[in-house]
């Protein structure tokens, strides 16, 4: 890889949510996009698909699950970026069927997301 | 959520602990409400000190935020007084950080972007913001706080760290304000007036997937923090029974034949009389008796200080040193300090602690006297009673009538009440002119024959003689 790829989407429709996840990924050195909904994280991720993606499960007009499937079935975007799940519910097995990389409950903390973050990238083999 | 994932946050106060049946939830939003001077502020710093002092170095801190009520300086000064603070936690672990500015400034608008700039740089497992409730004081309208909490709340759900919102709320705001609904938790803090003194107490009126025990506990403030004492719940009925034979000595010479050879065993009895009837006396030679015969006595005093006490034992014939050697308790307090809540609580745990198998409490109208809530006091015996005749504890209960027979209309009416959770009534009197001879009768004697004549009786060197 020439160039790594250090762009994380995040799907959330809460900015403050947004905000704070965005404060602790840059922290990390990582470029950040928002996505207040599915439809506008699915567009921009074919267009410029992001090294991951963290979406919300609530999610408006396409839900972070109907997403993290869309982003893994569709092969300009499959082998790129990660998906890592978040919700409130415990959601995780039906998060990895839907092909998520990793699932993570909320509340976060940002040491535990940027260890996941970490390791679903370095399963697909992309560097941070 | 399954249950197992079920994970709480200790207060530090293996009490409230037990009344939240082991802490609040971790990761949620709970409102610590009283009114000024009911104890939140001390409450929810003893926390902190708490998870503080256990603080490993990798640890994520606490963040302590004061809004408009208390300048974090102020409340420092006073918490110093306390022995559970530590200086060398104040800026390392324990975060103390003033809002007061920017809400004055920029509205309550300011307080999402002040808890979101503090996760991102602290992430702090705990925030305490004392008082939340003064931020209603700076919205410009309802909306507008609703707004700032619905924010704030999603903020708080999405990140790990447990939050208590601190307030000078009353009744009547936990019914109107948004933020009650939105807490998964709510401790409220409350302060009585009795005569000259003051009683404290504290209760839960919400937690989210948990029990807890309800009602009010009783608590006080010392100099290591608060004291909560859990209200004494009945215990739960055993499916099997076991009837009690086994007969239990008065020690008062000539008494036991008149209830049937004894009290029983685990029952309780009410001695009741004017003042200088002897009820005293008969308490003290029940419980010099169970030392006599290997079993541990515990003699609860509000009247007598353990002076007077010790040179009525030594009448008695009995040396206190030596009989407190053989297990004999004493549990003094003075009337005049008496918080029913503490002292239950003392006598549950001395009882556990000691195997003890005689109890007499000297008086029940001194109890009565300290409540300002009979209801309350009556559920508190009767919890007590319920929980001594299963442990096989024989309890005597004196009570002191105001004339010389229990034909006025006040002692009859208390006298029942107790009969009802009572084995055994017996009755002291002073006797009339122009003999005074004393007498003794057994009204009443559950589940034993027993003699129900006035007995003449005299007091002794060796105590009540009863003929």
């Amino acid at each position: 890889m020439d160039k790594v790829n250090k762009v994380v989407m995040i799907a959330d429709s809460d900015q403050h949510v947004c905000n704070l996840l965005s404060r602790f990924l840059a922290d990390a050195g990582y470029t950040v996009t928002y996505a207040a909904d599915g439809y506008i994280a699915l567009d921009s991720a074919r267009l410029a698909p992001p090294m991951a993606i963290l979406t919300e499960v609530l999610l408006p007009r396409l839900d972070g699950l109907a997403l993290c499937r869309l982003i893994k079935s569709d092969a300009a975007t499959s082998d790129i970026t990660s998906v890592i799940v978040l919700s409130v519910l415990a959601a995780e097995e039906r998060a990895l069927s839907s092909g998520a990389d990793a699932f993570m409950q909320k509340p976060l903390e940002k040491h535990r997301l940027l260890k996941i973050l970490n390791e679903a990238n370095s399963k697909r083999g992309l560097k941070a | 959520m399954k249950h197992s994932d079920y994970k709480c946050i200790s207060t530090g106060n293996p009490q409230m602990d037990e009344i939240l049946n082991g802490g609040f939830p971790s990761n949620s939003i709970n409102i610590i409400m009283g009114q000024p001077g009911t104890g939140k502020t001390i409450f929810a710093e003893q926390m902190v000190f708490h998870h503080a002092r256990d603080n490993d170095k990798d640890e994520r801190p606490i963040l302590y935020v004061t809004t408009l009520s208390e300048p974090a300086a102020k409340v420092l000064m006073y918490l110093q007084r306390f022995s559970f603070f530590d200086e060398s936690k104040v800026g390392s672990v324990v975060h103390y950080q003033e809002i007061g500015t920017q809400l004055t400034k920029n509205g309550i608008g300011a307080m999402v972007p002040f808890i979101e700039d503090a996760i991102h740089s602290l992430s702090p497992k705990i925030i305490v913001i004392d008082s939340f409730k003064a931020l209603h004081d700076l919205a410009e309208s309802t909306q507008q706080m609703r707004r700032m909490l619905y924010e704030l709340t999603g903020l708080l759900t999405a990140f790990e760290t447990t939050v208590f919102l601190l307030g000078e709320y009353t009744d009547e705001h936990a019914q109107t304000l948004p933020e009650f609904a939105i807490a998964d938790g709510i401790l409220q803090f409350l302060r009585s007036s009795l005569s000259t003194r003051d009683e404290r107490f504290l209760r839960v009126l919400k937690l989210r997937g948990s029990s807890y025990l309800e009602g009010l506990h009783g608590c006080k403030i010392t100099s290591a923090g608060l004291d909560i004492f859990p209200r004494l719940v009945t215990p739960s009925v055993a499916e099997s029974y076991y009837a009690e034979i086994e007969r239990v000595s008065s020690g008062v010479a000539g008494f036991d034949e008149v209830v049937g050879g004894g009290f029983l065993r685990g029952s309780t009895t009410v001695v009741a009389g004017p003042a200088g009837a002897g009820k005293t006396t008969f308490g003290l030679q029940f419980a010099l008796a169970g030392s006599r015969q290997n079993e541990r006595s515990l003699y609860v005093n509000f009247q007598e200080n353990p002076s007077q006490l010790a040179r009525l034992i030594k009448f008695l014939g009995a040396d206190l040193d030596k009989i407190k050697l053989e297990g004999f308790e004493l549990l003094y307090a003075s009337p005049v300090e008496l918080q029913i809540d503490s002292i239950i609580v003392k006598l549950f745990g001395l009882i556990q602690e000691k195997n003890i198998k005689r109890v007499v409490i000297d008086s029940i109208s001194d109890f009565s006297r300290a409540s300002s809530d009979a209801d309350r006091l009556h559920d508190y015996l009767y919890s007590l009673l319920q929980h001594l005749s299963l442990k096989g504890v024989t309890t005597l209960l004196t009570y002191e009538t105001v004339g010389t027979m229990l034909d006025d209309g006040k002692d009859a009416a208390t006298i029942s009440r107790f009969s009802n959770m009572s084995d055994n009534i017996v009755l002291l009197g002073l006797g009339h002119e122009p003999e005074y001879e004393r007498d003794i009768r057994c009204i009443k004697a559950r589940a034993t024959k027993h003699d129900r004549k006035a007995h003449r009786f005299e007091i002794t060197d060796k105590g009540i003689c009863v003929y």
